[in-house]
């Protein structure tokens, strides 16, 4: 089992809300960022001068047994730095509840837990529009530091890098929109309590579709497949351990909704996997999930405040 | 409540109602047509013929088969053609109304209706000013022709287009009075 950065997180909640509060003014300004769907992105960035604070909750459920809740947290702020090119500072956080060994051997016992667990920054760079060149296409990198497993809740320290290629295609006018991510991530992390230290890399394909059905509202699906290698360092008890090694693969998809207005807007996706291979042998995936690195669920809802 | 946060954060989330309706159609008939006495009404029934000659000459869809459609007058005098519309904004519709002269120029455009959270700046005269002149044979390409407004290129791409199919509308659908009601 990787030792899973794939954050997603920040707790945070009660800062949008004081951010809110104490907001200036409305002024126009700008909403070009925004996600029509819970996990695949377009390929608009913020205008310059633009500002926006995104929430984000994401719940993972289900495991191979007991009882398992992970909500990822993430609070961010994104400011326009040109037309073309974004940037975004993140706080990352994860609430872990879950007991009755839900993977053995990988999740053993029970916690109940909530931490803060780092930070993450983004730069976005748009190439083409969607609107002005037909195929919209972006570059995106992101650079996260955890303190927190985001799968065991365990205390680690961990780098992680994603980038992406986006493209966004709009058919109707821009009321009908397909999105597509091309993404590869690179992360490392070492155990604080064994010291152990564990590398990985994985590529992702993310695609999906939405449809605005009435003004303000988008319909719409998404599904993505992503795959990881793992580099275990070597074992000096065991001759030839380590190295880089395929790990699982998976598939998520689900529905996904979304409002936007002329200030805020929100999206909630539901996401069920689907498919996914076994680690190591059939019996840790009797239902043909990957359920070590990723849950049987993810239910996501994300906020955006333009100011 | 695990939503419970989002529902507090509510009331700072609900976005003001706001008023974004610049025109009415009066106030935009006088606005584009300043010198007009009268504007009869001749809406347009379209076939789904027209329809499709219209995106032939326009390659822009028309979404609509009725178009508002009034006649300026002044004094008797056909001055040219006063349209209503609505294109796809990135949240609601944008609605304008744009003038035609009688042999298919634009005359003017003005936004009635924006909602959007960026490109207001399209309301502007200088933005506005840029289609001043053009007729079906010009240029409409966003970026180019036309200015963009970063932020809003949605709304401008498709009021660009909106443009466009509208003076390909008057080639299908309009058909001006007799020339004993030309302008003077």
């Amino acid at each position: 089992m990787s030792f899973a950065v794939k954050r997603s997180s920040l707790a945070g909640v009660v800062a949008l809300g004081l951010t809110g509060a104490f907001a200036p003014p409305f002024i126009d300004r700008a909403e070009a960022d925004e996600n029509l769907l819970g996990y695949t992105i377009g390929a608009e960035t913020t205008p310059k001068g633009g500002n926006e604070l995104y929430l984000w909750n994401t719940i993972h459920s289900g495991k191979r047994q007991g009882s398992y809740t992970a909500d990822y947290f993430r609070l961010e702020y994104e400011r326009g730095l040109t037309d073309t090119l974004s940037g975004s500072i993140y706080l990352n956080g994860y609430r872990h509840k879950y007991s009755g060994s839900p993977v053995p051997g990988e999740i053993d016992g029970s916690l109940s837990q909530t931490k803060f667990s780092g930070f993450s920054v983004e730069l976005k760079k748009n190439i083409l529009s969607p609107y002005k060149d037909d195929l919209g296409v972006a570059l995106y990198g992101e650079l996260t530091y955890d303190t927190v497993d985001s799968i065991t809740g365990a205390a680690i320290r961990g780098w992680e890098l994603e980038t992406k290629v986006i493209f966004q295609k709009p058919y109707l006018d821009g009321q009908f929109q397909w999105l597509t991510n091309i993404e590869f991530e690179a992360e490392t992390a070492k155990d604080n309590e064994s010291g152990a230290v564990e590398s990985a890399i994985a590529p992702r394909l993310r695609s999906g579709i939405s449809y605005r059905f009435i003004p303000n509202w988008y319909i719409g699906a998404e599904g993505w497949v992503d795959m990881e290698m793992l580099n275990a360092a070597a074992d000096p008890a065991e001759p030839g351990s380590g190295g880089w090694e395929f790990d699982h693969w998976d598939f998520f998809a689900g529905p996904s909704i979304h409002y936007g207005g002329k200030r805020w807007w929100a999206t909630l996706t539901w996401a069920h996997q689907f498919a996914g291979s076994s680690e190591e042998s059939g019996a840790q995936n009797r239902t043909d999930l990957h359920l070590a690195d990723h849950e049987r669920n993810e239910l996501r809802l994300k906020v955006g405040y333009n100011f | 409540m695990r939503y419970a946060p989002f529902i507090a954060l509510a009331p700072f989330m609900v976005p003001a109602v706001q008023a974004n309706q610049y025109f009415t159609t009066e106030q935009a008939q006088k606005a584009l047509f300043p010198s007009a006495t009268q504007f009869l009404a001749s809406p347009v029934a379209l076939s789904n013929e027209q329809r499709l000659q219209i995106e032939e000459l326009s390659n822009v869809r028309q979404r609509w088969k009725e178009q508002p459609v009034w006649r300026a007058e002044k004094d008797g005098a056909f001055q040219g053609w006063y349209i209503e519309d609505r294109v796809i904004g990135k949240h609601e519709f944008i609605r304008y109304a744009v003038a035609l002269s009688p042999e298919g120029r634009v005359l003017g455009i003005e936004i009635m209706e924006y909602l959007e959270t960026y490109g207001d700046q399209v309301r502007q005269a200088d933005w506005r000013g840029q289609f001043l002149g053009r007729t079906s044979q010009s240029g409409f390409k966003l970026g180019e022709d036309i200015r963009n407004i970063s932020g809003a290129t949605l709304s401008c791409r498709n009021i660009t287009n909106g443009v466009k199919r509208l003076l390909a509308l008057q080639q299908v659908a309009l058909t001006a009075p007799d020339s004993s009601s030309k302008p003077k």
